[in-house]
Formats: C-alpha cells, structure tokens, sequence
C-alpha cells in the first residue's frame, strides 16, 4: 500500500492492526515493529515500535481493540526517493509482516514542525526562540 | 539566519516561557529540566545552580599560628554570573593554634552552568552566620587554603543560615522542579504551575518486575523519583531510577498488579502537585526553596487540576478547566487569599491572548473575554459549530494570538484528524464578528511580537518554517512575484506542467497551488517540486478531478469564503431576485465564485444552462458556480468593481419560485492581488 509523498521533516503514519491468519484482530505476544527500507534494501534507522492506540476500544464483536501505531518523523537520514515499510509482529511465537511504501520528497530541513514561538526582547533587537518538533530550539533575528 | 541554543527537548508538550525583568527567559516543558536562556548565549543551561553535596570535601587545620576554637564551614556551587545554589551541609573542624585551613576534594560539578565554588566558614564557636572565606573561580580546581583570622573573616560577605523568621536562608536557592511545565513572573517572583503527566507510547509492565519498558515514548532523566501510575490501579510506584539508553524506568519496588505488555500508564509527580504553586524567592527568580508553595484546596477547586494561569491586573490568576482563582497578595504569597471568581477556565496554558487590556480566553464551553473583573461570553453565537466540529483530543496545541492592526484575535483548533492546528476561529472585537480560517499546512504555535513598533503575528509552519501575518517571505523579489494564475499545458495525476517564471523552486516547496479555474477548479494541493526549467509541479497528494489544458492554477494561493445568513424570499414578484457583489478591481487576473443555497441545504443550486454575460460573468450547466472575472481591464473595457446576476432569470427557472429560503456563498483564491469584498446586495428576500 503507497500511503503518500512526504518530505524530509514531516512525520509518516505508521499503523497496523495486529492480525491473526483468519485476520482477527489478535494481541501480539510483544509490541509491532515498523523496518523502514531505501531502495537499495538498505535499513534506514532503528526499528521503530509501535506502541497500541486506545487499548480499551472494542470493535463490534467486543474484542479488544489491536490497532498499532505513531507517528515517525522522518529525519536527516532519508533522502528523496521511494522507501518501502516492513511491519513486523508475533502471535504465539509464529511472525507476521505486512508492507507498505511512502515517497520522500525534497526538503530544505529535516527538524520538522515549529510548535513553539517566542518573543525575546534584546539589546539588540527582537530575538525570536523557534521550537522544533525534534527537540531543538533556534534563537533568530527578526529579519524585517 | 538562526543559531542553535539547544537539542534533544522533549516535544510531547509545548514549552511555556517567561521574562525576568533582568531580560533573562525561563523556559519548561514539564518533562525536562526547567531551562534559563541568558542574553544572546547560544547554549541554555539548567534553571537554577545545583545543591551543593560534601561527597568528601573536607576542611583540615595545619601550620602553626593563633587561631583557636571551633570552626563550621559548608560550600556552594555559583554560575559565571555569580548566582549561588544550596549551600552544602555544614561540617566542622577544631583549630588548635593554627594558622592554615586546608579544603580539600572540593566537589566539581556535572553541571555546564557552574563556573566557581565558595566556601563559607563561621567565627569560631558560631554555626548561624558564615563568612566567605574562599572562591574557586573554576570547577575544575579541587583544593584551596585560606588564612583568615576571624577579624579578617568578619570583613568578608555574611550568609545567614536562618532568615529572621526561622526559615533557612542559605538554603532558599533550591532548583526549580521539573515537572511543573508552566511559569509566570509576578510581584518580583516567578510562579511555577501546572504539574505534568506523561502518557506517550505505551508502558509494558510484567507482574514481580520493577522494570518498566515504555514503548513508543522517550524516558528522561528529570523523571527519576517521579510516579509511576497505571489508570485504574490502585497502586502508584515510585521512579528509583532511568534508563534513557533501554528506554526503561526502575520502580522502587516490584510491580504487584497484572502483567500487561500494552497498558496506558502516566509518569507524574506526586498527587498533591496538580493543585499546587510554587514561588522563588523575591528578586531570585531561579531560587525556588521547596516550602514555599501553596495548594487550591480541593473544595475551592472541586477536585480539578490547575491547567494555566497569568499574571493580569496586578493579580495573580490560576485557571482549572472551569473555573478562574485570582490569588491576591501584597509581599509574601503565602499570606495571601485565593478567591474563586469566575466558573470559566481555559484549555491548556497557551489558550488565551491578550488585546487592549483584555484577554480572550478558550475552554471548553468556546471562548470569552476577561477583564479581571467577569468573564464575557461572546462565542454563544457559535457554541453549536464550536461543539460539532471542535476536535478537542489534541486541545493540548491549540494556542491563540492576538492582532491588533486587524482587531482581531485568533484560536487556533484542530478541525480534522490533524496533529497540529490547521485552522483557526477568529474574532473581530471590533466589529463583533466571527469566522473561521483553514491553512494548506498546520500551524502549531504563534505569537504576537513587536516589530518596527507594531505588534506583529507570527506562525510557526512546516520544515522549520516561520511566517508572519500579511506580509511576503523574505525571498528575492524575482521569486516572489509569480504570475496571478498560469495555464495548464499538461497534467498527470500528481502533477501538472506550467511555463515557470520562477528561478528556485525552494521557495515553492511546501506552499499550496489551487485550480482557480477550468476543469478541476476548487482543488488545493501543496507543491513538493516545482522544477524552474520544465514547469512542472509535482504535488503531495493526486488531483480528485484531473486536469486538462481549460485549467488555470495559482502558485501560494489562499482560499476564502464568505457565507450570508439565510433570508426568506419575498412573495412579491415585483422584487426580482437577483444578487450582487461590490469589490476592489484586481490588477491580475482574479475570480471569485457565487453560490446559492436553498432551503437550509449544504449543497448548492447548480445551474441548468450555460450563459456568459459577456461582462465577465458565466454560469455553466449543472454547475453550481457564478463565476465573475475582476481584474481591472477585462476584453479591453475597465471592469467597475460591481457584479450582480439575476437569479431567476439567468440561472435557472421556476425552482426558484419555490424556495422559501435563500442563502448565498462568496468564494475564491487570492493569489497575486489582495481581494477585497466591500459588500453582498440581495434583491427580493427579507430578513
């Protein structure tokens, strides 16, 4: 499945539901894996564990929800091309995988979202902190 | 150009700062170490200077001479600036006719900050005032002697060890505590407030094991000797150690309840904390002495947590999801009353703004205004859309900003299953009016700045990207001023070619392109590559509609819309229906699209034929569009800025004679020239 072009910097869904062979919603015997692959079969990063979305969450039948899943930032590592997302989990001891592709496009920075501003005054002029969803903070200069 | 200050934060919430009156900024997340940003530095350091520990400091006398008695002396760390922490626990030792105290394994700290150590000696026989005796102007050096009589000792700089009223005194420099993630400067003291719960990922926890692995979150350091809590259990542990490495906590005793390898967990301090304020020291913003906190009682707060809190109207203000405490107090907070004022609260500590002295404040109820005296609803009008289209579970990033040169001011919200804000519901406390705003990328934090005199709004994007509010990004002049819209010559399904009159695609990368008009029109997608050379526009998601050479897109445009109320047709049929629009004339080429709604519905009439007025306007068969042309010269005529259009004429017949209610729709795409609608006129209708 292709979930979407991505740039450097913006976070990619990564989701499961963890299934048995008749494709029951099943607990896994230890939290899923995401394995993320360039084109050249190259693994990119650690694995990734998903941890389980809204545990308590019963389906129509009332079984426990199996939905697996974050959000990935997608760092410096990555450069622009097709990258393949191998999902791993176990079920009694047995593996299971199921794949997935996302596209990376071109991106002048890989920190990600601004999710914190603030005006400091100064000496010399306005200095402004940027907090970035990868956990750096920039102090800049306003350039107006 | 920016400068790193710091790395690894952890963003599972938003930073709260706040100014000292020395210029210096606090900053805290509740999850890592309070932070302190001085001047134009380019690193952080920790919030207030570490305890000083003995771990084998020792002071010994030697060498002959004529000192006699017994001697107390105790050390602290200081920072370059000079600022001091706790002072060490004192120890003593007896000189015998000596002249020398040798002290030896001086601790050297871990901490950056540190930059010196002073050690503090009494006069003999005294262990209530000590005297500086030494200052190691490093942390590195581990040894320093000192010869001083008690004359000469006297002379030197005093430290209390009690303050006047029995507190100790040279031990009010304690550290700020971690897990309090929002901090207020007020009356000469900052206030830390609103303690933090951790719930990122999951916990796997195993029945007898004091080892917790937490999936899918981060641990940090600052969370030993936190809670470790699972909802629903009865039982909270304590954290006696971490491992940022395995990414596992260490209980202080070993798990009694059910093992579970997916169970929700919070890591937080104790209970007492979510009702609790502390203070520093007057003047000492850093100097944060563990006593001197004060709890909302639970009566006063019915059981709920402090969530924000502000300094406003020479009040201190602390807010529950609710309700509104303001705290009143002349020197020392303790001495203060808290009084319950208002049953409003806010959403989080970012959810409010301040203009002209007033702050509009979001909860869950919708949005107010406060002037330290009532609360004022004034989201009443709009509780209902507020209510069913609100995503509240990520209310932890809503934000809000104020714009004064517009008077407005803006709550940012999720509207859909976004992470961060995509939208935002403005109000004009002017003109009393409500809207709301949807943006190509989301918006997670904001601010309102001075700059050259004005306060400004600033948004925090994409890709580290930060934008202010009505002006152009600071690129070339050549990449700014793209074409009002530009033909299709080819299209793929995620991607359509253009001539390009654009010399970097950097700019480009991440802004929006619309389909203004033609086959497709409506359709916003965001520009991932948009090569200079060949034209062509690669975009993050496929058209729904594709698109063919009858379509014109618009590089960075913004969507608008403007809704009527629903009017009553008038059963006079001397009244011929008919709308029009008042604008600006464009320079470029420009459109904006009527709509008709009938009867309450949410789709509109379309047309049953196709018409051109040959004045800039047309309508096209089973479309639901007016589209009018407004650009200032149009088929070699000036365009006057008026278009109206005569519904039952020419759109369409006899439905509408049987429409009870009418409500119309403005919209388009501004791209190169600002659009400006002075006015919507409707002929036969009332109300």
């Amino acid at each position: 499945m292709w979930i979407g072009r991505y740039t450097v910097g913006q976070s990619i869904p990564l989701g499961l539901t963890s299934t048995d062979p008749s494709c029951t919603p099943t607990l896994p015997d230890s939290a899923p894996v995401a394995e993320i692959y360039d084109n050249a079969t190259v693994q990119v990063g650690s694995d990734i564990s998903l941890p389980i979305i809204d545990k308590y969450a019963l389906d129509t039948a009332g079984t426990t929800n199996c939905l697996f899943g974050r959000e990935y930032r997608l760092t410096s590592s990555f450069s622009a091309g097709r990258y393949q997302i191998i999902y791993k989990w176990v079920i009694s001891g047995v593996t299971y995988k199921r794949c997935a592709e996302f596209d990376v496009m071109y991106a002048t920075t890989h920190h990600g979202q601004v999710i914190g501003l603030f005006g400091v005054p100064r000496s010399v002029g306005l200095l402004v902190h940027v907090d970035l969803e990868s956990g750096r903070i920039q102090m800049g200069r306003n350039p107006h | 150009m920016t400068t790193q200050i710091a790395t690894g934060r952890n963003t599972f919430l938003p930073n709260q700062r706040c100014l000292t009156p020395d210029g210096q900024t606090l900053i805290v997340n509740g999850i890592d170490a309070a932070k302190i940003h001085k001047g134009q530095d380019t690193t952080l350091y920790n919030a207030g200077v570490p305890l000083a520990v003995n771990s084998g400091f020792v002071g010994a006398w030697g060498t002959a001479g004529a000192i006699t008695g017994t001697y107390y002396y105790a050390f602290r760390y200081i920072d370059a600036d000079g600022i001091p922490g706790d002072l060490s626990v004192l120890q003593s030792a007896v000189a015998a006719t000596h002249s020398t105290i040798t002290y030896s394994n001086v601790p050297v700290s871990s901490d950056a900050r540190v930059a010196g150590r002073q050690i503090f000696r009494s006069l003999a026989g005294e262990n209530t005032v000590l005297y500086l005796d030494a200052t190691i102007n490093d942390n590195s050096t581990t040894s320093t002697t000192s010869t001083k009589s008690d004359a000469t000792l006297a002379t030197q700089t005093e430290l209390q060890i009690l303050a006047p009223d029995g507190s100790i005194f040279a031990r009010r420099f304690g550290v700020p505590v971690s897990w309090m993630r929002n901090v207020v400067y007020h009356n000469n003291r900052s206030f830390w407030f609103v303690a933090s719960k951790y719930t990122e990922g999951h916990a796997a926890v195993t029945n007898g094991s004091a080892t917790v692995t937490i999936v899918g979150g981060t641990v940090t350091d600052a969370m030993d000797g936190r809670q470790f809590v699972i909802p629903g259990h009865a039982t909270s542990y304590t954290i006696d150690s971490v491992s940022t490495g395995s990414n596992t906590v260490t209980l202080s005793v070993v798990y009694a309840g059910t093992t579970d390898l997916f169970s929700p967990y919070s890591i937080q301090p104790s209970k007492d904390e979510f009702r609790r304020v502390r203070w520093s020291y007057p003047g000492e913003p850093e100097s944060c002495y563990d006593n001197d906190s004060a709890d909302l009682e639970s009566d006063q707060s019915a059981g709920e947590e402090l969530i924000g809190g502000f300094s406003f109207n020479s009040f201190m203000w602390l807010l529950t999801p609710n309700a509104c405490y303001r705290w009143s107090f002349a020197d020392n907070p303790v001495a203060g009353q808290i009084y319950h004022t208002e049953d409003r609260g806010m959403l989080n500590p970012k959810s409010y703004c301040r203009f002209e002295n007033t702050l509009a404040i979001m909860d869950r109820a919708g949005i107010y205004l406060f002037n330290g005296g009532n609360a004022n609803p004034i989201s009443n009008v709009i509780s209902d859309w507020l209510r069913d289209n609100v995503v509240w579970d990520r209310q932890e990033w809503f934000h809000a900003s104020a714009y004064p040169a517009e008077e407005t001011v803006k709550f940012f919200v999720c509207l859909d299953g976004s992470r961060y804000p995509r939208h935002s519901v403005c109000f004009n406390y002017r003109t009393l009016r409500w809207w709301w705003e949807e943006y190509p990328w989301e918006i997670a934090s904001s601010a309102t700045v001075p700059i050259a005199g004005k306060r400004e709004i600033i948004y925090g994007g994409e890709c580290d990207r930060t934008t202010m509010h009505g002006r152009y990004a600071d690129i070339p002049t050549d990449d700014r001023d793209l074409s009002a819209r530009y033909a299709v010559a080819s299209a793929t399904p995620m991607s359509c070619t253009v001539t390009a009159d654009w010399a970097s695609e950097s700019y480009l990368i991440g802004s929006a392109i619309a389909v203004v008009a033609g086959k497709g029109k409506g359709q916003i997608r965001r520009i991932y590559k948009a090569n200079a050379t060949t034209g062509r526009i690669e975009i993050d998601r496929p058209w729904a509609t594709s698109l063919d050479t009858t379509s014109y897109v618009a590089l960075g445009a913004v969507h608008w819309q403007l809704q009527t109320k629903v009017f009553e047709t008038l059963a006079d049929t001397q009244q011929k229906a008919a709308v029009g629009v008042y604008v600006d004339p464009t320079d470029n080429a420009a459109s904006f699209d009527v709509k008709l709604y009938y009867n309450h519905r949410q789709t509109a009439v379309l047309s049953e034929r196709t018409y051109d007025s040959q004045r800039g306007l047309k309508v096209f068969k089973d479309r639901a569009d007016i589209e009018c042309q407004i650009a200032r010269t149009q088929d070699n005529k000036e365009f006057d800025g008026w278009h109206d259009f005569p519904i039952e004429a020419g759109f369409e017949s006899g439905r509408h004679a049987k429409a009870r209610y009418q409500q119309f729709g403005v919209e388009g795409f501004q791209s190169r020239d600002r659009i400006v609608v002075h006015g919507i006129d409707v002929t036969g209708v009332a109300g």
